[in-house]
């Protein structure tokens, strides 16, 4: 088996590499339908992909920062942020009454086994990227300290009047 | 899985004829600690500790190759077991993933419904990494149906186990009028040899699963019913009694409310991948008791982010326990007279929990026996103006030490008045300052508690914090620990210096017991 895959890895060693997209993992929407995470999307322009967690208290303060500022930020350049949980079977099921309870006007879907965390070799979190029109991953961010917020939405706001 | 390892080279030189790139990314982390202290010495042949790991991932169309190693060399860190002092290929897979079929062929974690009987996970912060060798398929052949069929050997750091799993999960969505529903079914076949000839045990273990979760408007409920046959473990004093779990979550939420039930009860549902802990009879791993576990039954009780909380960490008790945890979510809007000009945060949580049978019994389901673990709590998050954000904290907590942690010379129950204030000080968009205040009044332990912390961090991602944690019981002893992260992009550096108790460190409510140590501590981690 080891052998066989040195061997792809081999047959792949010469050919063009494409820079890091967003993978397609099924993933569950708040509500429970599942989706492909393929699917996200700003109407054929950048967004920031986030990862958190209910019991991740960084995360929390940077979900809070951007339910804060999002609706302007929206208004002012189409921001649009897709927040990823990974809860698992010990938390998702308060997920949803914090989303609403906490009045987050983003998009939230539940990652409980971590598999396009996983996918995207993300480590820890809070993981924050923004991906392009093509799904491209074009800027990532990895823990959050107050004010990061409007750091990254200097980089959006960049990439939009690019 | 040679016509599964054929058809995977097949559909992958069809992709190669298709011509198309090549993506390919990594991570790596690193976590090393220098001890200070003689416990730790003693534990340790050497005064340095790492761990390591790289991941690889390649892919090409449709396919994913993967590969990852760890290095824990010259030792691993406090709470590793020290047998696994190397370095080497700990995990390797193939992945075929198209819209209906996602085939996995060697190492792979997966999850049937819940986890009530079958899950592995990776939690590399304090060491789990319940990876399985073998073979992983899920099949969609609708937008409303989903199969997963798995068979697999669980990993033990390099090592395989002796036990082998065969799964299977369904899943179907379907809609009555406005509510939209999930029906699921898990069945599970564990297969391990009991080697102690003197009594006649059983070799396989089967464990099902059903659950159905729907979503009717602002109300949403979830519920799993599991079972198990016989599963003789050290855990479980090698019992040959049947098992049961039963899970039901009701929640009701819209903007700016939120309420939500976790009900659970479990009853000798404690599964090992090594009913020994004897690690293919290298000697008994107490400390890896983690990363020994088939099935996921975590404590549902509220996860804390706060240090105080610290001392006393509810477990679950995977054989006898019934209880729930509740939370409201209330915002209350912004300016109205108590909403104030940004509106208030409000947060009630509660927590009970119960053993439902005497100690060696095992038969009593969905009955109340002693008391484990109640806490019952309130935080207020406050946003004053644009320079300062105050978060409040009361909570009262109940802790039978003597169950949840088998402490046999603690016998009453320890209660507790916890008070938190956490101030986060914005002097602009640059530069802030949280300055966190924690205080337990305890009752038949140690005596009262006070935690501070005080961290300064830019919007650029670098942060200094010092902390300490005093016991003005018994221990009459402080904590101090002092550090400093910086994160740029995809990479981390944090480094500290201190000394911490013993007891549980948790990530996500996943809690591992880890001795305490004076170090020096460094962790690096990035991704590419």
């Amino acid at each position: 088996m080891k052998n066989i895959l040195l061997g792809l890895l081999l047959i792949a060693g010469t050919t063009v590499w494409a820079q890091k997209t967003v993978p397609a993992i099924k993933i569950k929407d708040i509500n429970g339908k599942t989706i492909s995470s393929k699917q996200f999307g700003n109407d054929g322009k950048p967004y920031v992909l986030c990862f958190f967690a209910t019991w991740c208290k960084p995360c929390l303060q940077e979900m809070n920062a951007f339910a804060e500022e999002y609706e302007d930020w929206n208004e002012e350049s189409g921001f649009k942020l897709i927040a990823v949980s990974v809860d698992d079977s010990k938390s998702n099921a308060r997920l949803k009454s914090l989303v609403n309870g906490n009045d987050w006007p983003f998009e939230v879907y539940s990652d409980a086994n971590s598999n396009l965390k996983r996918a995207m070799n993300i480590s820890s979190i809070p993981y924050a990227l923004i991906i392009d029109e093509k799904r491209r991953v074009v800027y990532e961010k990895v823990s959050y300290t107050a004010g990061a917020e409007f750091e990254l939405y200097k980089k959006f706001k960049k990439l939009i009047n690019k | 899985m040679r016509y599964l390892l054929f058809f995977i080279v097949f559909a992958f030189v069809s992709e190669c004829l298709a011509q198309k790139t090549f993506r390919f990314s990594g991570q790596f982390e690193s976590n090393s600690q220098y001890y200070i202290n003689e416990i730790a010495e003693n534990i340790r042949d050497k005064q340095i500790a790492s761990n390591n790991y790289l991941d690889l991932l390649l892919g090409y169309g449709k396919f994913e190759a993967g590969i990852s190693a760890e290095s824990y060399l010259p030792n691993p860190l406090l709470g590793y077991p020290i047998a696994y002092d190397k370095t080497g290929i700990s995990k390797f897979f193939v992945r075929y993933a198209s819209d209906k079929f996602n085939l996995t062929l060697g190492d792979f974690y997966e999850q049937l419904g819940s986890g009530l009987i079958y899950r592995s996970y990776q939690q590399r912060e304090i060491g789990v990494d319940q990876s399985s060798f073998g073979a992983n398929l899920h099949f969609l052949p609708t937008d409303f149906l989903r199969f997963k069929l798995i068979y697999g050997t669980p990993n033990f750091y390099f090592a395989k186990l002796d036990t082998r799993f065969y799964g299977f999960d369904s899943e179907l969505d379907f809609q009555l009028s406005s509510a939209s529903f999930t029906l699921g079914f898990s069945a599970l076949l564990k297969q391990e040899k009991f080697t102690d000839k003197q009594t006649v045990q059983h070799n396989n273990s089967k464990l099902y699963s059903t659950r159905l979760s729907g979503s009717i408007k602002n109300f949403d409920i979830k519920t799993e019913y599991a079972f198990k046959t016989p599963d003789a473990n050290v855990e479980n004093n090698y019992n040959t009694k049947k098992g049961q779990a039963l899970q039901i979550s009701p929640s009701y939420s819209k903007r700016g409310f939120g309420i939500n039930l976790n009900f659970r009860a479990i009853l000798n549902m404690s599964v090992l991948n090594e009913r020994e802990l004897d690690a293919n009879g290298n000697g008994r791993r107490d400390e890896d008791i983690l990363n020994y576990k088939l099935n996921y039954i975590p404590s549902i009780s509220q996860i804390h982010s706060y240090n105080i909380y610290n001392i006393y960490t509810y477990q679950a008790k995977e054989n006898n326990e019934i209880g729930y945890s509740a939370s409201v979510y209330y915002k209350i809007k912004r300016k109205t007279a108590l909403g104030g000009k940004y509106g208030t945060k409000i947060r009630v949580s509660s927590s009970v929990f119960y053993t439902q049978t005497k100690i060696d019994r095992y038969t009593d389901f969905l009955k109340l026996n002693e008391k484990l673990f109640n806490e019952h709590g309130i935080e207020i998050d406050k946003k004053i103006n644009k320079k300062f954000k105050l978060i409040t904290q009361y909570t009262y907590q109940e802790y039978n030490k003597f169950l949840v942690e088998d402490n046999l010379e603690n016998r009453e129950i320890v209660y507790s008045h916890i008070l938190v204030g956490d101030l986060l000080t914005k002097f602009n968009r640059q530069h802030s300052l949280r300055t966190e205040l924690g205080f337990m009044f305890n009752k038949n332990d140690l005596g009262n508690w006070g935690t501070i912390l005080l961290e300064y961090a830019n919007s650029k991602g670098w942060s200094v914090f010092v902390s300490d944690q005093y016991n003005f019981g018994t221990e009459k002893k402080h904590y101090y620990l002092i550090g400093s992260a910086y994160s740029y992009k995809n990479a981390r550096i944090a480094i500290t210096y201190g000394e911490t108790r013993d007891g549980y460190t948790c990530v996500g409510g996943i809690c591992k017991f880890l001795p305490g140590a004076e170090a020096l501590s460094l962790s690096l981690a990035f991704k590419f």
